[in-house]
């Protein structure tokens, strides 16, 4: 029993965990049309920068955040201005462009870190459940109620707010919203700002979680991508269960089955549910 | 038509002249492929940081007799097609007498591929895989082998009282997947039970199923040939969940000073393996792995790992071949060099280097290291056996 109870706490984290990588470009493709390849860089620039503010300055997570959510607002409004000025612009354009950046990136970032893996080094502390039989750290929690926060100040936002709601509306038809005098560029200011938010709350977590490598950016941008596709654009409370699912059906797959089959389980998962999506849609559209 | 010939013959004789004088001169070009970006960049860095150290070294050492040995170095991405491309591109554009370095069997056969087809001599830095040696590839050689790392993890796990039950997780690359059968086997052979044995993927962010499953069956020691990356998410989720095991063996990746420095008090007691270290080398050649030290720490800042020292002696190996097709003459076909390379004798600091027939060396084996205080120890090794 506690070992389940242990799998679904090590599930949900995770998922939060997939949730929070995927958040900021979720924001910028809703808004911009812009498939950023340089995601999972700007993820992992986050990530250097609460690295060395940890081993220079000992700042904690909650210390590094600001700093890391500021440059990331900034480098994301970098990256999204330069590729929203190009002449020619459509959604393969962008992919083209931000994959030639993030290829500048990773040797910058070799150039500047090394290739050497690094990690932040974390003391957890441990919250006993079950009498001492399941344990949740520190890290997981940050995880879940980030995540859970994120989505939740997003669903405000969007729902509860004037700027929110225009910026609902430019996510579903931005010709639409255009005519009815929302000021796009604004609105893709506003998603570039809260896309570098969302990544630079992922980037200090991912150094925690995984491991910062000039090249690792690869792994958040294909989650991201993954995710995004599942939650359709501007859904962003269908990202968090896509997110949940996705922990689920990978921990659970290689508990029951072994680490070898949950790429496979869960791209399956995803599979399905995409073609069951795609039927429904047909189906409203009759 | 004709003026396409004479354009065509003047580019060969051009080509063909340079490197005869090339050659001539004293000037022999070696290529080496080593992943210099991408995932394996860390260790390709390594390797190729040692070559130079042995190209440096050769070069101050022949400079007076008129041979000087030019490095080419290329990268090839962490990605088996680039690094087939950079080896075809060195044999036919750079006219490289010989191919060195390599990091992973999946990188370092496709090289061979390529060296034998163009009957290039190849000596590989880090390569494990038995099948790439069983293909009768006369020009491929390499400087590690399977038996090197399975021998000693078998030996030392065996002499644990009372291990009765293992988990083996493995990286999903061709090297480690024989490595984990192998040990597998060799372990029920002797009455000790494999509860756990699974593949992963470099670069998952969550072994908690795996851990938990080793907590559930009872698994007494973990046998862990996942790479470095994969070593600091792993042994940081099983301290964090406080798995109960006595051991965890990482027969790459966990003998490394960065390791230690990244994971601080949560490396304390894990086992590893190691051709060579620093403060350890192969008797006598004391003198040499100090000069190694010091050349690396002046050249690059910090201090040489044991995949630099690979690094260095596949490029030793190469280069006492050169020297010795320079004494005889200077013909450097691939044949004949391939040939001195077959009869290589040489004493390294991470051991005598022989060649068997298939191209395997002879003597290899690593060490089982613990780290002791933010120190690798050597635990387990031929010259003492310093059991603990």
């Amino acid at each position: 029993m506690e070992q389940f109870v242990q799998l679904f706490i090590q599930s949900f984290s995770l998922g939060s965990f997939y949730t929070l990588l995927a958040l900021g470009f979720a924001l910028v493709f809703s808004v911009t049309h812009i498939l950023n390849l340089a995601h999972g860089e700007l993820i992992i620039l986050a990530g250097y920068v609460a690295y060395v503010l940890e081993q220079k300055l000992s700042m904690g997570l909650w210390e590094t955040l600001p700093i890391a959510i500021a440059i990331s607002v900034v480098s994301l409004m970098v990256v999204v201005s330069f590729v929203l000025h190009q002449r020619r612009l459509s959604e393969l354009h962008s992919l083209i462009i931000t994959f030639g950046i993030a290829l500048i990136l990773q040797n910058c970032y070799l150039g500047t870190f090394s290739a050497n893996y690094r990690i932040i080094f974390h003391k957890s502390r441990y919250f006993s459940l079950l009498g001492g039989h399941v344990f949740i750290s520190s890290v997981q929690l940050y995880l879940i109620t980030l995540s859970l926060g994120a989505i939740g100040g997003l669903y405000i936002l969007f729902r509860k707010t004037f700027i929110g709601k225009a910026l609902r509306a430019t996510i579903q038809d931005r010709f639409a919203a255009q005519m009815a005098g929302i000021p796009i560029p604004r609105m893709q200011l506003l998603g570039m700002v809260l896309g570098g938010i969302a990544i630079g709350i992922a980037g200090p977590l991912y150094a925690r979680v995984s491991y910062l490598h000039p090249a690792a950016g690869i792994e958040p941008t294909i989650e991201a991508i993954i995710l995004t596709l599942f939650a359709g654009m501007g859904r962003i409370r269908i990202l968090l269960a896509g997110g949940w699912l996705l922990g689920v059906a990978e921990t659970t797959t290689a508990y029951f089955l072994g680490s070898q089959w949950r790429e496979f389980v869960s791209a399956m998962v995803l599979v399905v549910i995409l073609i069951f999506r795609e039927a429904r849609g047909r189906e409203n559209s009759v | 038509m004709n003026r396409f010939l004479i354009f065509f013959a003047a580019f060969l004789m051009f080509f063909g002249l340079s490197f005869q004088s090339r050659v001539a001169a004293g000037v022999i070009k070696i290529g080496a492929i080593n992943p210099l970006t991408g995932k394996l960049a860390k260790h390709g860095i390594e390797i190729d940081e040692g070559i130079q150290i042995a190209i440096d070294e050769f070069n101050e050492q022949n400079g007076n007799s008129g041979m000087v040995v030019e490095l080419e170095r290329r990268d090839d991405h962490s990605a088996p097609d680039v690094a087939m491309n950079q080896a075809e591109q060195l044999i036919l554009k750079e006219k490289v007498v010989a191919l060195i370095g390599g990091y992973v069997d999946s990188l370092v056969g496709p090289v061979s591929v390529v060296a034998k087809r163009n009957r290039v001599p190849y000596v590989a830095s880090a390569s494990l895989q038995s099948r790439l040696t069983q293909g009768k590839n006369p020009y491929f050689f390499r400087v590690s082998c399977m038996n090197g790392v399975t021998q000693p993890v078998i030996e030392f796990l065996l002499k644990w009282k009372n291990l009765r039950k293992v988990a083996i997780l493995h990286a999903s690359t061709p090297g480690a997947s024989e490595f984990a059968r192998t040990v597998e086997k060799k372990l029920k052979v002797s009455g000790v039970d494999v509860v756990v044995e699974e593949k992963a993927r470099a670069g998952q962010p969550d072994f908690s199923p795996f851990l938990l499953k080793c907590k559930a069956r009872g698994a007494e020691f973990i046998i862990s040939a996942v790479f470095f990356a994969d070593h600091l998410v792993l042994v940081r989720q099983m301290r964090e969940m406080e798995i109960p095991v006595k051991g965890y063996i990482g027969p790459w990746g966990v003998a490394y000073e960065s390791f230690i420095k990244e994971m601080k008090n949560m490396a304390e007691g894990l086992y590893g393996l190691t051709a060579w270290l620093p403060g350890f080398a192969y008797p006598g050649t004391e003198e040499e792995s100090r000069r190694f030290v010091e050349l690396y720490k002046k050249k690059f800042g910090r201090i040489p790992t044991s995949t630099s020292m690979h690094g260095y002696v596949s490029a030793r190996v190469v280069l006492e071949a050169v020297r010795k097709a320079f004494e005889q003459g200077g013909v450097f076909s691939g044949p004949d060099l391939a040939n001195f390379i077959r009869k290589t004798k040489l004493l390294t600091p991470m051991g005598s280097v022989e060649f068997d027939e298939k191209g395997d060396p002879r003597w290899y084996k690593q060490m089982v290291v613990q780290i002791r205080r933010g120190k690798i120890v050597p635990v387990h090794h031929e010259h003492s056996d310093a059991e603990n």
